[in-house]
This record gives C-alpha cells, structure tokens and sequence, in this order.
C-alpha cells in the first residue's frame, strides 16, 4: 500500500517526457472549447477549467516561486491535462484543487529526481565493491535501508509521544482531514496542527540525519 | 544551524497547513516561498520526508506491540485514556512489582561507572543513588546526578524516573540531575523526552531542561555540549543555579559538605569551576562565583554577598 496525498498518479520525468507541444497563446482555450475527452464530467470539468483559466498567472507564479524554474510552464500544463482528462469528483474549492494539484507535481517531481540520485549513489557503491555477478546486492541493500527506514520513522514519532505519532498516523497515513482528526482525539485544530508540525519537522530532521549519514 | 532549524519548523508549519483538505491560502504561501528560494528547498524537504515516512509505517508495526497498534490507537484515543505512551513505561510499574532490581548508590565525592546490559553505561556522581531493572533499560535517579550513555534500541527505550517524572531517550546521551525543585537534564546526543504521552517535552542536543515538580512547570535553556556530564572531568557549570543546588552538587561532587545560608534568598548564581580548587580551598568560591563563603562548624555554608 503506498498512500499518496491526492489521487494524482505519480508524475515521474513528467516535464521531460510530456508529448505535447508546448502551449500556444490559445492552447488552454483550445482545450477548453474541444472539451470532448468523454472521460470527465463536463460540468465538474469546466467549473475547473474555467477556473484554472481565471488563475493560471497565479499557478504559474506559485510553480516558480515553488522552485519549478523552466519547467513551469510545462508543469503547468500538466495540470492544464489532469483536469481536462482526469475524472474528477465535484470540488469545493476548484482553485484550492488547482494549487494542490500543482504543489503535488512538485512534490512528486522532487521525489522522484531523488530517488533517481539515490539509485546512481547505490549503484556507484555496488560497482566500487568489484563484486561482480551479485547483482542483487542493490535490492537487499535496499530492502534492509527500508526496513531500517521504518524502523527509526517509528521511534522518530515515538519519542513525540503517543498522541503526535498517533495523530500523524491518522492524518498522514490513514488520510483523515486535520478538522475530524482534532474531533477523534477530542483535542483543538490547533493542537493537531502543532503536534503534526513537530512530527514533520523530527521527520525531516531524521531525513537529513540519514543522508548525511 | 539555528537558522536552519527555523527555517525547518517554518517549513514544517506550511506543510502542516497545505497538506490539509482545508487549506486556501495558496497567496499567503505563494508569498512565503517567494521571500527566499530556500523556503521551496525546506518545504521539498519536509514534504518528501514526510511522505516517505508515511509510507514506510505501515510495513512495521509499532516497537514492543504484537496487537495492531494503527487499529487500536484511535480506540484507545477516543476512549480518552491518557496513558503512557512506551511500551516500556507500562512495563516499569510490573517490573518494579517483580522487583528484579538492583541499586548502585556512591558515597558524597565518589564516582561510579555503571556497566549496562546490552551496552551503554551510566556515571553516577558523588552523593547519588539509582535503581536499575528490566534488563538494565529502566533506571530510577532517586538521589543526585547521572550521566547516561545508552543504546537507543526502539523495542526497548531506556527510561530514566526521577520522582513522578520519565524521561525516555530517543537518542543517548544525556545527563539527569535531581535538583531542590525537581530535575534538571541537558542533552548532548540524540534527544530525551520528558513524560511522554502528557508533557512530551523534547530536549535535544545542546539543551537543558530544568522542571519544578510541584508546580510542573519547566523551562528549557542552552548549555554547550561539551559541559553536559563535565563534572566527570572535576568541573561544573552552574547557570543561574540556586544556591541550594549549588551547594548539592558541590557536596555531591566533592565529599566535602557545603549547604545554603538560610539568609541566601533567592540569589541565584552562574559560573563555571574547577573542582579541585574548590577541594584544596572552598573559599576559592567566593570569587568565582560572587557569593560568601564560611565554615559554620559542621559544613562550608554558601550565601548573598
């Protein structure tokens, strides 16, 4: 099971790899009047289009300001593409549902460029052992760095308390809005939110910890 | 590394809030990151920390829990038990009843190193007593100082009692000192958190938390890491101690008997002193840290200059 935080499928070198052109001055608008892809719901649909129409300065802005660089404008219309094709439920807040849907890109993008470092690092180890034919030293190494992994997030929320690992359990992993979560535990929003900055930040502590490592 | 770690909570901060459902204030963090492009490589950070780290929980349940702990967790939350947190808090009060235990206890001047099982060892200092149990990871300080250098292991956190308070390490090493109004206890590797599951206070590295046990209130403060357990090496620091505490750690450490003045007030001192000067001549206390310094017939009585 790998919870994600939005529906989105996980975008990997999508900037690099995406097979359109790269948006004219009436791209979106194009989109927009063919909205004929029959796999969303044209009404959930153009309320988003037409917002994300209303907004794109502004999620462009966010994605650079997110880090994006020159692939901004090619993230954007990824997010132009999730909405135009995606099957999306009705959305409350449809700019809000653009934001996330931007952030996640990144999110993800940052990830996966990670991983891709992480892999060229093990396999530079791998091959400075001149072990040749173990080639599946990479995967065991990888599966005890993983249960290692587990292991220290465990005791990192643990040494919180019950409550914050708990909490984080329940929003993070099991994906409960931080408002039914407070609820749950019968405590304010605002002690959720301060027990999940404290997780977060002895997470990303501990990521550090392990990559200096 | 100060700013770094702000620069880490505030990242964590925005996590927090975006990562709901609910947020809407995509200008406002729009804004933030603008201010500085560090902010987008903290935030990047934070959120792949953090969903790496939900991802890899659910392959392992919780340390010292064979019953389900993610299903049972909120059953037990919403029942409002707030119990303890470890597993091996639960454990300590069942230990205490087999009562496998042992205690080591040192003479005022004296020092002792405890070897521990499984590794890691504790320095109790002069004038001290600690009853360890249940394999050497549950320690209770029941008089003065001690130094712990433990091996953290996740199935089986060491925890220290002091009174009515736990301490249990996330990390290893860290000094505990029982003090006229409570505890005191400065961190130099890893982090100690005090009574979790209620007060869950997180000392880290380069911090000393000092709590007063009847009031329960406490402050943390910084302490350089090299002075954390430094009277090991003959020298203590005091930062704004009462002069009852000096005066404990002073007999504690030295063998020689040193108590407050009853006329000390509430005069508080800082200063750092080495220890064998102090034994050669306890007047060398006077300058060192501006207080008096007179032998009343049975002890060296410290007081307000």
């Amino acid at each position: 099971m790998r919870p994600s935080l939005a529906a989105a499928p996980t975008p990997v070198g999508a900037a690099a790899t995406l097979p359109l052109p790269k948006p004219a001055a009436d791209f979106y608008s194009g989109r927009r009047k063919g909205s004929g892809t029959g796999l969303a719901d044209s009404s959930f649909s153009a309320g988003l289009e037409a917002a994300f129409l209303a907004n794109r300065d502004r999620l462009l802005r966010f994605l650079l300001a997110r880090g994006a660089g020159d692939a901004a404008e090619d993230l954007l219309q990824e997010v132009w593409l999730k909405i135009a094709t995606g099957r999306t439920g009705p959305v409350a807040s449809p700019v809000s549902y653009l934001f996330r849907i931007a952030d996640t890109l990144m999110i993800d993008r940052y990830r996966s460029q990670r991983q891709a470092e992480r892999r060229e690092r093990e396999w530079g180890r791998v091959n400075d052992g001149a072990t040749p034919g173990v080639s599946d030293a990479p995967s065991v190494e990888r599966h005890i760095m993983g249960r290692q992994h587990a292991r220290l997030v465990s005791e990192t929320l643990a040494g919180l308390g019950e409550r914050p690992a708990a909490i984080f359990r329940r929003h993070r992993v099991d994906q409960v809005p931080q408002r039914q979560v407070a609820e749950e535990f019968g405590v304010s929003l605002s002690t959720v939110e301060s027990d999940l900055r404290r997780a977060y930040a002895a997470l990303a502590a501990l990521r550090e910890r392990i990559d200096e490592a | 590394m100060a700013r770094d770690r702000a620069l880490m909570d505030e990242a964590a901060a925005w996590a927090v809030r975006t990562g709901d459902p609910a947020f809407d204030d995509w200008d406002g963090f729009t804004a933030w990151l603008e201010r500085d492009p560090a902010n987008a490589q903290a935030y990047d950070t934070v959120m792949a920390a953090v969903g790496e780290a939900a991802e890899a929980l659910p392959q392992v349940p919780e340390a010292g829990n064979d019953d389900g702990q993610a299903a049972t967790t909120r059953r037990r939350w919403i029942g409002g038990a707030l119990t303890l947190a470890l597993a091996g808090l639960a454990a300590f009060g069942a230990w205490q009843m087999r009562g496998g235990s042992h205690a080591v206890e040192t003479a005022p001047g004296e020092m002792q190193v405890i070897a521990l099982d499984g590794g890691g060892e504790i320095t109790l200092a002069g004038g001290s007593r600690i009853v360890l149990g249940r394999g050497d990871r549950v320690a209770s300080l029941e008089r003065g100082q001690a130094l712990f250098s433990v091996e953290h292991d996740s199935d089986a956190p060491f925890t220290v009692k002091v009174g009515e308070d736990t301490l249990v390490d996330v990390g290893t090493v860290f000094d505990v000192a029982r003090t006229s109004e409570g505890l005191r206890v400065a961190v130099s590797e890893g982090a100690v958190v005090l009574n979790p599951g209620v007060v869950d206070a997180r000392i880290s590295p380069g911090e000393v938390l000092s709590l007063n046990a009847a009031t329960g209130r406490f402050e943390i403060g910084t302490v350089a890491l090299d002075q954390v357990g430094e009277w090991r090496e003959g020298r203590l620091t005091f930062q704004d101690a009462s002069l009852e505490d000096v005066a404990a750690d002073l007999s504690r450490a030295t063998g020689t008997a040193f108590v407050a003045s009853p006329r000390a007030g509430g005069q508080r001192v800082s200063g750092s002193i080495a220890l064998d000067g102090v034994q050669r001549d306890p007047r060398t206390l006077g300058a060192l840290l501006g207080i008096t310094v007179r032998h009343n017939g049975t002890a060296w009585e410290i007081g307000a200059r």
